[in-house]
């Protein structure tokens, strides 16, 4: 039987039309016992590969297609020799690996490659010298050196690479034959023969097997049209002639090359090649600790320390008997270096003040908790260590950990050096075409232009679109009864799962305990980082441990906000003074509970309260200022609470306590919104409701979620107790649930688990189906307890700091944006809380938000140069460094100092930044023109002497008219994204002429103004900036906008029908809207019935993405000139929504990096 | 060369050609030179169109025809 020994995959990216496992398949039907995965310039496929024909009974061989170039090294031109002209571009060899070493190898090649020139990989004669040990080496086909050396006619070029070749890998070299049946293919057989018998070195035939079957070449084609930017009319040479590069079976490859010793050949070096990528065990890095103590050891003696530090005797037994059961887990699975070494990394983060937490799943486990890995207390939140580990699971445990995003780095480099360069990468992710890319690549490789192409792929979600022929009326819609729409649909489909290039998994740090090359090649990503050629399935296949280093701006956010409280605690008596001569005042102010006084400022007495340095890591449990805060919905800013949904989940819910911020965090997930729990539960929880469960079995299990499930955990131990299968069984049935589409399997699981009620509990089969069909309802779709808890620690800080310190707070968040708010929205929500924004300031103004002194509040919050357009970091560090020299005295000398770009300098004048040096911001913009026009670019002219006048003399500026309010609205929101005064200012006397009122008059509703119970609503008409549009997919086609004025933001509930009926409105900036109001507790919500537009209020005034639509979340605004393209019989929110079936975890919780 | 696109009549055995007729004309095959395949088209409502081309030595010169479904065609004439 004859082996594949050179066959691409779709891993080639674009260069191969089948998935490795197509290729195994297919193999295997053919009888083929031996096939080769030769990709270009890497393995990627590899690990997917060797279980594919694992799993098909086919022996794999590991090899790839290498460009080489033909010389020692790059640049070295005297070693071109024989290749001469051309022996710089590379040329494919096809290397294949005999070996464990072979393969070693091949990746240290690769690696060579890839990190000197990430676009296009040479690999050198050199490298090839150095590692071509247990290395097969095929001369390659198409575009080879050898290949093309005897197509133009040049034997003895050939037969001298054929040498050099031979030089460096022996008897292991040969030259190779294929034939895809392609005009020349039979002639160039025969001159290969001549010289395989001139040179000695023997032929070896492969199929060049670029594709599966016949049927899958149309997928490769256009695959090669997206990749040289072509339509499938225009002839391009990469371009396949035929269909005739795929797999064949013995029979036609021996009649294609009749030459029986190549085919000898070929089943020689398969035989003699055997790599088993797929280990049984995982190779974790050393620990190293301080104590002679083995692994095992150590991590007892920590669990003791941390027990006798955070357990109190009293608790100390249980915790004792849980450490117990996971120590010998642990120990079972040979976890222990691990654990040690992630409890190394985060001692080390914490070591350098990088703020860190653990989450996911590891919070259920004690030894995590006991190491500090995670902070939440697994005993306290009755979390289950079997969600997180069993002796069943296969691989490393997931523990995630999230560090401050502006400091992730800092953590990648000290794990760079404390493993190894060599032992560390970060792990790859695959991506794939989905559906809106593959249309539309698929589209341009048609042939239809962009403008088309542009109006059809809007017409497609960007997420949770899965199924082409879901969107075929739309496709027909815009492109007509084109004979090629068939096509199209078809080939988008082909491309489902196709591979489109290799990026970078958000923190997946791979560590070895010996270099990677024995198991990845390492290449770079596009921002330079260093990253294995496999995603993270395929690391942990490899036995390789992953530890994922994740960025969260929130925890920028809190890190940031801390070092402003103390360093500005420098201020603290000085702020003191001014604020108890001011006391008497501040009691009057708008918000006195959160009235932005820095910490230490003095109590109601005037009394200065001594504090130590503020850490948000250790915070007062349950305070009641917090929940305070939290209950009355004032989140704007905080982690997970801030969105308009879960303010409206706030009014309800009312957390009263930290356990009551994990449910809150856990309610707002798909799986409990979707199945309709979220009331029930907040009625159970007052007491509105009787607590029923569906089997008493299942008490034990839901009490503290009021008989409702919540939690992950709960999934488990549901099948646990109540379906009586193990805990490991249980787990895998969580996990195998989660991922089961094929309703088949479904029906086999609820078999399983119904059975097994019935039999651990003699449960009557309705109940038992019941409480499947919550289970399934749920699962995948929630959080697990431990995450929930660990994100609601991060609520809880980022709650208290808006509670006790906002101005600090806030100026944090505006520098960090974790969240989903404009910056117009972050500084209006600051002013509700007292405190003043001042604008960018060429003297005062730094690189980051700061704090400064208020004049009628305590503090203000700063904004940095930074804050204006065109102004980079690198421009406002100029700024500062010169500033050091002095203060500028003029325009002119800012102009002669520093060396920033013209159009920055332009930026700061309209900001209003130099209005402290010309005295207003059209001047100043006049000078800047004036300068550029007399001195050239800023930064250049040398300083004028004594006796020169200056570039700029006061006959030069007219006397030029003040900013208007809104030139000066314009201006600002312009140039740093946030007007001194709300947009909706300007236009409040007009609004007030016509009876609409403020945002704020909703919430007088319930509280100043009694609401009948049972009476009709109040109806009002309200007026504001569109700043937030979400259509979530729980929410049964509901859109909600929210609108902000100047004094507060509403949310707006538009139901489909008036949706429709005022799509155009909706989807403008600046709206009017009349509806009946909406009261649960502190929230308002408005149902929207009618609208109106805003346009002219502002003098016409349209710049600026704030005050024309804000931000849209999963829905697109529609052209309303577009209108002609609902098809008859369909709504327009139909037309207008492309992502109707937002899917699974779209919930609009927050937008931070979690 | 002399390019022609022709319908011919063809004999075969084992595949290849062994007597092409031309009108009145007929070619003996005396040995197949080269075999080729050229497919395009798979974007069409039709399918892909597929040519299997045979550069065949005749005792009327060297010819190549193509074999597309069952018609074939005398695409050139080689001498």
């Amino acid at each position: 039987m004859l082996p594949h020994l050179h066959v691409r995959s779709w891993f080639s990216f674009q260069r191969g039309g089948s998935s490795p496992a197509d290729l195994a398949e297919r193999a295997a039907d053919l009888g083929i016992p031996a096939l080769a995965l030769t990709d270009r310039h890497g393995v990627y496929g590899a690990v997917r590969f060797q279980k594919a024909c694992r799993e098909a009974g086919v022996t794999p061989i590991i090899g790839a297609e290498v460009d080489v170039v033909a010389r020692a090294e790059i640049g070295d031109e005297a070693a071109a020799g024989a290749a001469g002209k051309g022996a710089a571009t590379g040329a494919p060899l096809v290397l294949l690996a005999a070996s464990r070493t072979g393969y070693t190898h091949l990746c240290r090649i690769l690696t060579e490659a890839h990190l000197r020139d990430r676009d296009a990989p040479l690999a050198t004669l050199g490298e090839l010298s150095e590692y071509g040990g247990d290395l097969f080496c095929l001369t390659g086909t198409t575009g080879s050196r050898l290949w093309s050396l005897v197509d133009d006619g040049r034997p003895e070029a050939a037969a001298q690479w054929v040498r050099r070749l031979e030089r460096i890998f022996g008897d292991r070299l040969s030259l190779e034959i294929a034939n895809h049946l392609t005009p020349g293919d039979k002639a160039r057989m025969r001159k290969l023969e001549r010289l395989s018998e001139r040179t000695g070195v023997p032929l070896a035939a492969t199929g060049d097997v670029r594709y599966a079957r016949r049927r899958d070449q149309p997928r490769y084609d256009l695959l090669t049209c997206i990749r040289e930017g072509v339509t499938v009319f225009d002839p391009h040479a990469a371009r396949p002639d035929n269909a005739e590069a795929f797999l064949r079976s013995e029979a036609p490859m021996r009649r294609l090359i009749p030459y029986a010793s190549a085919w000898d050949r070929a089943a020689d070096i398969a035989r003699t090649c055997s790599v088993d990528l797929l280990p049984d065990a995982l190779r974790t890095p050393d620990a190293r600790y301080d104590a002679d103590r083995s692994p095992p050891k150590q991590l007892r003696h920590l669990c003791r320390e941390g027990l006798r530090d955070k357990y109190p005797s009293g608790r100390r037994a249980e915790a004792r008997t849980q450490v117990r059961n996971e120590l010998s887990t642990i120990h079972d699975l040979k976890l222990e270096d691990f654990f040690l070494v992630v409890r190394e990394i985060i001692q080390e983060a914490r070591r350098r003040g990088i703020r860190c937490a653990g989450r996911g799943s590891a919070a259920n486990s004690i030894v995590a908790y006991l190491l500090g890995i995670t902070s939440v207390d697994p005993i306290e939140h009755n979390l289950l260590f079997e969600r997180f580990l069993h002796r069943g699971r296969k691989g490393t445990p997931d523990i995630d950990v999230d560090f401050d995003s502006e400091r992730r780095d800092e953590v990648i480099q000290w794990m760079e050096e404390r493993f190894g360069i060599e032992q560390t990468a970060m792990a790859a992710t695959v991506v794939t075409y989905r559906l809106r890319s593959a249309l539309r690549e698929t589209a341009k490789a048609l042939g239809w232009p962009p403008d088309t192409i542009d109006a059809l792929t809007a017409d497609v979600p960007r997420r949770n679109a899965h199924q082409v022929v879901d969107y075929r009326d739309r496709i027909r819609r815009h492109l007509g009864d084109s004979p090629l729409v068939h096509t199209l649909i078809q080939m988008t489909a082909s491309l489902h799962e196709c591979p489109r290039h290799l990026g970078l998994h958000s923190g997946g740090m791979i560590l070895s305990q010996t270099p990677l090359p024995r198991y990845t090649p390492v290449e770079v990503s596009a921002n330079g980082v260093r990253m294995a050629q496999f995603d993270k399935d395929d690391i942990e296949a490899l036995g390789l441990v992953k530890f994922d280093v994740l960025g969260l701006r929130m925890l920028a956010t809190i890190s940031e906000a801390e070092e402003m409280i103390n360093r500005h605690e420098i201020d603290r008596h000085e702020i003191n003074q001014h604020e108890a001569n001011r006391s008497a005042t501040n009691r009057n102010e708008r918000i006195p509970e959160a009235d932005g006084r820095p910490a230490g400022s003095p109590a109601g007495d005037g009394r200065v309260e001594e504090q130590s340095a503020f850490d948000a890591d250790d915070l007062p449990p349950d305070d009641i200022r917090t929940f305070n805060l939290i209950r009355a919905g004032r989140t704007v800013g905080c982690f997970q609470i801030e969105s308009q949904g879960q303010l409206h989940l706030l009014a309800k819910h009312q957390p009263e306590t930290f356990n009551d911020l994990i449910t809150e965090v856990a309610l707002f997930r798909p799986g409990p919104l979707q199945g309709n729990m979220v009331d029930p539960f907040v009625r159970r929880r007052r007491g509105q409701e009787r607590v029923r469960y569906d089997h008493p079995s299942l008490k034990p299990i839901l009490r503290d979620t009021y008989g409702i499930i919540l939690f992950q955990e709960q999934v488990l131990e549901v099948a646990h107790r109540f379906a009586g299968m193990s805990l490991e069984e249980a787990d895998d049935f969580r996990s195998l649930m989660s991922d089961v589409r094929d309703p088949g399997e479904m029906e086999n699981m609820r078999s399983q688990f119904v059975e097994g009620a019935i039999e651990t509990h003699g449960v009557d089969p309705d109940t038992a189906h019941e409480v499947f069909d919550k289970v399934s309802g749920f699962v995948g779709y929630g959080f697990c307890r431990s995450h929930a808890a660990a994100f609601a620690k991060t609520v809880y800080q980022s709650a208290y700091l808006k509670a006790h310190h906002p101005a600090a707070f806030l100026a944090a968040v505006m520098q960090h944006r974790p969240g989903m708010y404009s910056q117009m929205t972050l500084e209006e929500e600051a002013r509700r809380f007292g405190i003043e924004i001042r604008g960018p300031d060429i003297h005062r103004s730094g690189m980051r938000f700061d704090l400064e002194p208020g004049d009628d509040t305590a503090w203000a919050i700063r904004k940095p140069l930074t804050a204006v357009q065109a102004v980079s970091a690198e421009a406002a560090q100029n700024i500062a460094w010169a500033r050091l020299e002095g203060p500028f005295d003029s325009v002119e000398d800012l102009y002669r100092r520093v060396d920033l770009d013209i159009e920055a300098l332009r930026a700061l004048a309209r900001s209003g930044a130099l209005d402290v040096l010309a005295g207003s911001s059209r001047r100043a913009l006049w000078e800047v023109g004036v300068l550029h026009e007399r001195l050239g670019p800023p930064g250049v002219a040398e300083q004028p002497t004594l006796f020169e006048t200056p570039a700029v003399r006061e006959a030069d500026v007219p006397d030029l008219p003040e900013l208007d309010p809104t030139e000066r609205l314009t201006w600002d929101l312009q140039t740093h994204q946030a007007a001194r005064r709300h947009p909706m200012t300007l236009a409040r006397r007009a609004l007030q002429d016509l009876e609409i009122r403020p945002v704020e008059t909703c919430y007088r509703f319930g509280r100043h103004v009694p609401v009948r119970s049972g009476g009709p609503p109040p109806r009002l008409t309200i007026a504001g900036l569109a700043i937030l549009r979400q259509r979530p997919s729980t929410a049964k086609g509901v859109t909600f906008v929210t609108l902000e004025d100047e004094t507060a933001f509403i949310q707006c509930i538009v139901y489909p029908q008036v949706w429709s009926a005022y799509e155009h409105i909706f989807t403008g900036g600046h709206l009017i809207v009349r509806g009946k109001l909406q009261i649960e507790g502190n929230w308002r919500g408005l149902i929207v019935e009618e609208a109106w537009r805003l346009d002219g209020i502002f003098g016409g005034y349209e710049g600026h993405p704030s005050a024309s639509g804000g931000r849209d979340r999963w829905i697109r605004s529609v052209d309303p000139s577009r209108a002609s393209i609902v098809a008859p019989g369909q709504s327009r929110i139909e037309a207008a929504r492309p992502d109707s079936s937002a899917g699974r975890g779209d919930a609009p919780n927050g937008s931070d990096d979690e | 060369m002399q390019q022609r696109s022709a319908p011919v009549q063809v004999q075969c055995v084992d595949g290849f050609p062994t007597r092409i007729v031309h009108g009145n004309r007929t070619y003996r095959v005396q040995s197949v030179i080269e075999c080729w395949v050229l497919q395009s088209r798979w974007w069409t409502r039709d399918g892909p169109v597929r040519r299997v081309y045979y550069r065949v030595d005749t005792d009327r010169g060297v010819v190549d025809v193509y074999r597309s479904g069952s018609r074939w065609t005398l695409a050139r004439h080689l001498d």
